[in-house]
């Protein structure tokens, strides 16, 4: 897969044994050999709070954040999400209509330049963390960047999880960390001012 | 008095149910109630059964008469069998297939079986030479009032050695059992010993010396020594099994987290083997933790692989690959004889591990979640299924097998896999290490030095050839003077 060099990786620290995040915990078994996931406990808290609020119904949103490479280890840190409230939601699938895509891209031009589209979030009330077929058919085609994940959350199991791509394929869900950074503004900062590009 | 009927009190391990005896006799021998017990603890399940007079906390004799116990309560003892065998069952998970042992249920006897690099002597039309052998044999025996007395051990398998001979009790030297009563401790000192980590040689001219079991041994030892701790050092490198890099990028594993991290702490990754076997050892000894540290961009990470016996609180020194300390119990300030810090520090703590790197305790570390580690392995040697064999000729299992791979297997003459031609002895080679027989040609790895038989697997996990005199000797340099 080419990938352009705007969406190469950035040399950036690996939070484990960085100063500045206070407190890194980890939702689920962290698969090694992969992509790495650091979420914002803001970005983690939300994702389950509206999860949790809209059940039975799926949520969603996409996920903005950086790709990061720190000696060979590739990880993306996820400050910030846009949530998904326009379109329609049932218990089995959630549409993310051209407005909302819109709405991204206006929240990312204005707030957030230099970060990445990481990937899309979505809920699972009751069906685990795994794609389904429909997730394999639209969300996991459209993003399928190295530095692409789909992260989904159950809230019948309190349960998060991610998939990435490796190679063309598709790895099966890992648990991510999820930290809390002693200067969050600064940090966004920093991630946006990282790939000036 | 008179006319009463004689009463022996028995209380049940863990005191839950409660037994009267009423021996036919006082004559009786107290033997007898412990064949009656058998009833309800089965030799094949509980082993042997020893009785402690409550009232003195003393291991009773079976030969006694009942009269001599009379009115007494009894506890009724089954589990130091079980309990030596679950240490046995630690240190075996800790030192992989190095570490074997069999017990024969219901009795007190285990057999060990230790691959691990030691000296033996062979005698051949050409004289005699000192050889590297990796696998050897010993015997331990519990006695019923184990572990307040100390197990007995004889030695099985041919060895040259100081302190260690074939047939003999041996015990490994300095090794004080009321200092350290755990088989965990002393089956680690056994190894350390064949390995010649621990060994005693009395001086040579001196009239109170202790008589070494192989004096011409001990002779060879004391001109030796360099060579000999250069095999000891090679045993410890052999059975370090490092990762490939930072385990989060290195092995095929899943990590789950315990606790939580902070930015500033050094990361830890404990595999799976050792995370279990923390508690096992540091319940009873102290213990070194042995891993790899590494420095990931900014950040430092430790990694512990396994645990292994403090022997004699560090009386041999750290193994080269150890990284931090695990403290036995009670174990408060340990005076270590290494000369490099180590960083981490682990302790037990109700039940739960405590890790320490510097000065202040870990609020999490990462622990391995998959049972199946990739991480590197040091090839072993092949696994027999019995002693080493000669074969005379190939046997009729093997004919056959020769002519049905000619039939089915083979592929037509010319093809690219048509395999190779070996000219092979009609006696099939015996590896001079392992004393497994070299069956098939890419196992039969001859030292490009000297000849000596020996696996390709043996000679890359022994570091060099078994044979003393050969310039790949892990021995070198040593003294040539004949033993």
């Amino acid at each position: 897969m080419e990938v352009s060099l705007s969406r190469h990786p950035i040399p950036y620290q690996l939070p484990l044994g960085s100063d500045g995040y206070e407190r890194i915990v980890a939702d689920g078994t962290i698969a090694s050999k992969q992509l790495l996931v650091f979420l914002s406990h803001d970005v983690y808290d939300f994702i389950r709070a509206q999860s949790r609020e809209y059940a039975p119904q799926e949520i969603g949103g996409v996920l903005l954040g950086q790709y990061c490479i720190d000696n060979d280890t590739k990880f993306v840190i996820v400050p910030t999400a846009v949530a998904c409230d326009l379109g329609s939601a049932t218990p089995v699938s959630i549409q993310f209509p051209p407005e909302f895509w819109q709405q991204v891209e206006e929240v990312h031009t204005s707030e957030f330049p230099g970060l990445l589209r990481i990937g899309p979030y979505h809920s699972h009330p009751g069906y685990g963390v795994n794609p389904s077929g429909t997730d394999h058919a639209t969300i996991l085609g459209a993003f399928s960047k190295p530095h692409h994940i789909s992260l989904i959350y159950d809230p019948h199991a309190d349960q998060i999880g991610y998939t990435c791509w490796d190679d063309g394929a598709l790895k099966p869900p890992s648990g991510c960390f999820v930290y809390e950074h002693r200067e969050p503004e600064d940090l966004v900062k920093q991630l946006m001012d990282a790939r000036p590009d | 008095m008179l006319g009463e009927q004689l009463q022996i009190f028995v209380r049940s391990p863990g005191g839950a149910r409660f037994f009267t005896w009423e021996p036919p006799s006082g004559d009786t021998p107290i033997a007898a109630l412990v064949e009656s017990l058998r009833t309800e603890y089965p030799r094949s399940q509980h082993g042997p059964i020893d009785l402690i007079d409550e009232s003195s906390g003393k291991l009773i004799d079976p030969d006694l008469s009942a009269q001599e116990m009379a009115d007494r309560v009894l506890g009724i003892r089954t589990g130091y069998v079980s309990d030596a065998l679950n240490q046995l069952e630690a240190l075996r998970r800790q030192e992989g297939p190095a570490f074997g042992y069999r017990h024969e249920p219901g009795t007190s006897t285990i057999s060990l079986d230790l691959s691990y690099p030691g000296l033996d002597r062979i005698d051949s039309l050409d004289g005699s030479g000192i050889v590297v052998k990796g696998r050897h044999r010993a015997t331990l025996i519990l006695p019923s009032d184990f572990p307040e007395k100390p197990p007995r051990i004889f030695w099985q398998s041919s060895v040259f050695h100081p302190n260690l001979a074939v047939d003999e009790e041996v015990w490994p030297p300095r090794y004080d059992w009321a200092d350290a009563p755990t088989l965990l401790e002393f089956v680690a000192a056994l190894i350390e010993t064949l390995t010649g980590d621990l060994y005693h040689v009395g001086r040579r001219f001196s009239i109170r010396r202790r008589r070494e079991l192989n004096p011409q041994a001990a002779n060879w030892y004391r001109r030796n020594r360099q060579p000999v701790a250069a095999l000891a050092a090679c045993a410890r490198q052999d059975r370090h099994t490092p990762i490939d890099g930072y385990p989060l990028d290195s092995v095929s594993v899943d990590w789950e987290l315990q606790g939580e991290l902070s930015g500033s702490d050094t990361t830890v990754f404990v595999s799976r083997q050792a995370i279990d076997g923390i508690p096992e050892f540091g319940g009873r000894c102290a213990a070194w933790l042995i891993g790899q540290t590494g420095r990931h961009g900014q950040a430092d990470w430790l990694y512990v692989d396994r645990v292994t016996s403090r022997v004699g609180h560090g009386l041999s020194g750290a193994p080269i690959n150890a990284i931090g300390i695990l403290r036995g119990p009670g174990e408060s300030d340990p005076q270590l004889e290494h000369d490099r810090p180590l960083p981490l520090d682990a302790r037990v703590r109700d039940g739960g591990v405590v890790l320490r790197v510097d000065s202040g305790d870990l609020a999490g570390y990462m622990v391995e979640v998959d049972g199946a580690s990739s991480t590197e392995q040091a090839p072993q040697p092949p696994q027999a299924s019995g002693r080493p064999i000669t074969i005379k000729g190939p046997s009729a299992e093997q004919a056959e097998e020769t002519i049905e791979a000619a039939e089915f297997g083979a592929p037509p003459e010319g093809a690219e896999d048509a395999g190779r031609l070996f000219a092979r002895d009609l006696e099939a080679p015996i590896c001079m290490y392992c004393d497994i027989v070299c069956v098939r040609s890419e196992d039969w790895g001859a030292c490009a030095d000297c000849g000596f038989v020996v696996h390709a697997g043996c000679l890359h996990q022994l570091g060099g050839c078994p044979n003393t005199d050969c310039p790949r000797s892990v021995l070198e340099p040593r003294s040539t003077a004949n033993p």
